[in-house]
C-alpha cells in the first residue's frame, strides 16, 4: 500500500519499535507482553505492555497485516515467545520468526483469530 | 573426540505431568543444546473466552486446574474495572482466603513433584497427606475440590458462614506445625542438598532479560511480586516476599516452602477482619471498554487484557499466564547439566503446560 | 532423622487412604455431584434453560419434559439459583458412569428426582457439528 492512501498510520511508531523498547529497558521496566488487536476495518493494533515500579505502561501503533516488524528479541530475550503467538495466531510477519512452532505447519488452520466477518456458524459477525 | 547424539525429551515421560517437548543435544552425559516446541495443548482458549461474557466466566475457570480461582478472579476484576463498581469489603477477603488456600495446594504438589522427580517418594506421599487436608477444607466451603466457582462479577456468589470461618480457623492451626516439619526435612535432608544444590543455576541478569516471573524470579534475587499492588484485600494484610540469592532448584524449592507458611499467616490475618456484610454488587447492562488485570497465582504474575465492545461478545481478551515466559528460560538453565538433572530442573521451575498453551 | 521417626511411625499404624470404590467416599454434604428436578413445582419458565452456560437444559413444554445432558453439566450451581420455584436440587453424589452419553429426562408423570435415562449414539471418538 502506498503511504498517500493511509496517512493516519504512524509508520515512525512502527519503525521505532526498536527505539521505544530500549528505552524502556534502559529505564527498567519488565516487558510483560505483546497484545494484537484486529480493528473493524481490517487494520492491526500492537500494544507493547510493560512494567514500570509496579505500574502498567504501554505504547501502541497500528499497522497493516502486509508490513513486517522489527523483532525486539535481542534487546529482551522473553519476547521470542511472545512475537511467535503473534505470528502463528494472527498471520503477521516479524523479521526472524518463522511460523509453525506455536501451531503445526501445514496441518492447522492459518491464522485462527483473525476475524472471518461472516455471520455463518463458526464466523464472529454481529449481522 | 566424543560424538554428539540428539535425543528428544519428548511429550510423553514419566517425570512431567503435562507434554512438553525439549530436544536435548548431548555430548557423552552432559547437555550441550536444548530446543523447546510447544502447543500441545492448544485449545484456542482466546478465541472461545470472546464469544460471550456471560459464560466466560465459567470458561476461564477452567483454562487451568491448579490456578483456576486466580483465572477466575483476574476476568472478574478486569470486567469489574471496565463496569467502574466496587466491590464490597466481605467478598475481596473472602477472595483472598481463596486465592491462598489454591496457593498452598499448588505449592505443596509442586514440593512433593520435586522430591518425587529425585526419587524421595516417601516424601512426596508427606506432602500429599498434608495437602488433602486443604483439599477436603475448600471441598466443605465451597463444594468442589478444583474448580469452586465462587466468583461472579461484582463479587462472590457463596458466603462463608460461622462454622465455615471456624473451619478455616481450625484447619490451620493444625496444618502450621505439620508445615514447619516438612520444612525442617526440606532444608536439611542430604539426598535433597546433593541432587538440588548448584544445579540449573539462573542468574540474576538473565532472570531480568528473560522476563520471568514468580517464585523462579525471586529465587534469583529479584523481589518482584504483585501482590504488593494491593488487588483484592492484599492491601489489608501485611507480608513481604521471600527473596533468596542463589538461584538454584535449592532455592527455588526453599522459596515455595517459605511461601506456603506466609499463606498461612495471610488467612490467619484475614480472618478476624470479616465483618457482616453484602457479598456482591448487582450489574446492569453490556461492558464497554477496555482494562488490565493482574494477579499473583501460585506461578507468578497473571495478566489479562480485556476489550468490549458493548454487546453479548468481546472484542479481544488477552491472557499471559506465568509458565509461558518461565518455560522459555529453561533453556539457560539447561545447558551444562548432566543428563540426569534435566527432570529435576524442568519440575523445579513448575511448568503448566496448559496455561502456557491455552 | 525426624524422616525415619516418621516412616516407622506409618509402618504399624492404619492407611490414610479410602479403599474406594470398595468404601464409600467421604463427600461432605455441600458437595457439588449433580442436579435433580422436582417437576411438580416446574413451571416451565425456561430460565434455566438460558442461564445454563453449556447449554445442558433442555426445555419441553409441549411435552411437559426437562433433559439434562450429562456430559455437558459443569455443576456450576447456576440453574438452582435462578429458579424462581426451587424445583432444581443439587444432590453430593455423582453420577454414575456408563458406556455411551446418556440424557436424563425428567418428567412430569414420573416422581419426584426420578429420571428416564436415554443414550445417545456414540461417534466414535470424533465430535460431529451439533
Amino acid at each position: 500500500m502506498s503511504e498517500a492512501i493511509v496517512p493516519e498510520f504512524d509508520r515512525e511508531a512502527y519503525r521505532g519499535v526498536r527505539d521505544r523498547t530500549r528505552e524502556m529497558i534502559d529505564r527498567g521496566a519488565r516487558m510483560i507482553a505483546i497484545v494484537t488487536r484486529e480493528n473493524d476495518d481490517g487494520t492491526m493494533e500492537m500494544i507493547y505492555v510493560f512494567d514500570r515500579e509496579q505500574k502498567i505502561v504501554d505504547f501502541r501503533f497500528q499497522i497493516l497485516p502486509e508490513w513486517e516488524i522489527d523483532s525486539v528479541a535481542d534487546i529482551f530475550r522473553g519476547a521470542l515467545t511472545l512475537e511467535r503467538e503473534a505470528v502463528d495466531l494472527f498471520g503477521l510477519k516479524i523479521k526472524g520468526v518463522s511460523p509453525g512452532i506455536f501451531l503445526e505447519d501445514g496441518k492447522s488452520p492459518v491464522a485462527p483469530l483473525r476475524r472471518k466477518r461472516t455471520t455463518a456458524p463458526g464466523g464472529d459477525a454481529d449481522e | 573426540m566424543s560424538k554428539v547424539t540428539t535425543i528428544p525429551f519428548g511429550p510423553q515421560h514419566a517425570a512431567f505431568l503435562e507434554p512438553l517437548n525439549v530436544k536435548l543435544t548431548l555430548e557423552e552425559e552432559k547437555v550441550v543444546g536444548a530446543v523447546l516446541n510447544q502447543g500441545y495443548n492448544h485449545r484456542g482458549m482466546e478465541y472461545a473466552l470472546s464469544l460471550d461474557y456471560k459464560k466466560s466466566q465459567y470458561l476461564a475457570e477452567r483454562v487451568c486446574g491448579i490456578c483456576s480461582f486466580h483465572h477466575s478472579s483476574a476476568y472478574c476484576q478486569g470486567l469489574e474495572t471496565i463496569y467502574g463498581i466496587e466491590v464490597p469489603e466481605r467478598a475481596r477477603l473472602i477472595r483472598t482466603i481463596m486465592m491462598e488456600c489454591q496457593r498452598l495446594t499448588s505449592h505443596l504438589l509442586a514440593l512433593g513433584h520435586i522430591a518425587e522427580a529425585v526419587g524421595y517418594e516417601n516424601l512426596f506421599m508427606q506432602c500429599f497427606r498434608e495437602r488433602e487436608h486443604v483439599m477436603t477444607l475448600v471441598n466443605r466451603i465451597s463444594g468442589n475440590r478444583v474448580h469452586y466457582s465462587m466468583n461472579v462479577v461484582g463479587g462472590v456468589k457463596r458466603d462463608l458462614s460461622e462454622e465455615g470461618t471456624k473451619d478455616v480457623l481450625v484447619t490451620m492451626r493444625d496444618l502450621r506445625p505439620k508445615l514447619e516439619e516438612l520444612q525442617r526435612v526440606f532444608a536439611r535432608d542430604s539426598t535433597l542438598s546433593k541432587r538440588t544444590r548448584g544445579v540449573g543455576k539462573l542468574p540474576k541478569q538473565a532472570a531480568m532479560e528473560w522476563g520471568n516471573v514468580g517464585p523462579v524470579s525471586r529465587a534469583s534475587g529479584i523481589p518482584q511480586d504483585t501482590r504488593l499492588d494491593g488487588f483484592a484485600a492484599y492491601s489489608m494484610v501485611q507480608f513481604a516476599p521471600v527473596v533468596r540469592e542463589e538461584g538454584d532448584c535449592y532455592a527455588r524449592m526453599m522459596v515455595r516452602m517459605d511461601e506456603c507458611l506466609q499463606a498461612v499467616d495471610i488467612i490467619e490475618q484475614c480472618l478476624p477482619l470479616l465483618q457482616d456484610g453484602p457479598v456482591a454488587v448487582q450489574v446492569k447492562g453490556h461492558p464497554k471498554g477496555e482494562a488490565f488485570s493482574r494477579v499473583e497465582a501460585p506461578r507468578g504474575e497473571l495478566l489479562y487484557y480485556i476489550r468490549a465492545k458493548g454487546t453479548l461478545g468481546l472484542d479481544r481478551i488477552k491472557l499471559r499466564t506465568p509458565a509461558l515466559m518461565n518455560v522459555a528460560s529453561l533453556l539457560v538453565m539447561l545447558p551444562g547439566c548432566q543428563l540426569a538433572d534435566v527432570p529435576t530442573i524442568t519440575v523445579s521451575v513448575d511448568p503448566c503446560i496448559c496455561c502456557t498453551d491455552r | 532423622m525426624s524422616m525415619l521417626s516418621t516412616s516407622l511411625k506409618n509402618l504399624f499404624s492404619r492407611p490414610f487412604t479410602t479403599k474406594y470404590p470398595d468404601e464409600p467416599a467421604n463427600l461432605p454434604p455441600g458437595n457439588r455431584g449433580r442436579v435433580l428436578y422436582d417437576m411438580s413445582k416446574c413451571i416451565f419458565c425456561k430460565k434455566c434453560e438460558r442461564s445454563c452456560p453449556t447449554s445442558a437444559i433442555i426445555t419441553n413444554k409441549d411435552a411437559k419434559s426437562q433433559t439434562v445432558i450429562r456430559h455437558r453439566c459443569i455443576v456450576c450451581n447456576t440453574c438452582v439459583e435462578v429458579c424462581p420455584t426451587q424445583t432444581i436440587t443439587m444432590v453430593p453424589e455423582y453420577s454414575k458412569p456408563d458406556t455411551a452419553p446418556t440424557v436424563n429426562v425428567f418428567s412430569v408423570d414420573l416422581p419426584r428426582h426420578e429420571y428416564r435415562v436415554e443414550h445417545l449414539p456414540r461417534y466414535d471418538g470424533r465430535r460431529k457439528p451439533e
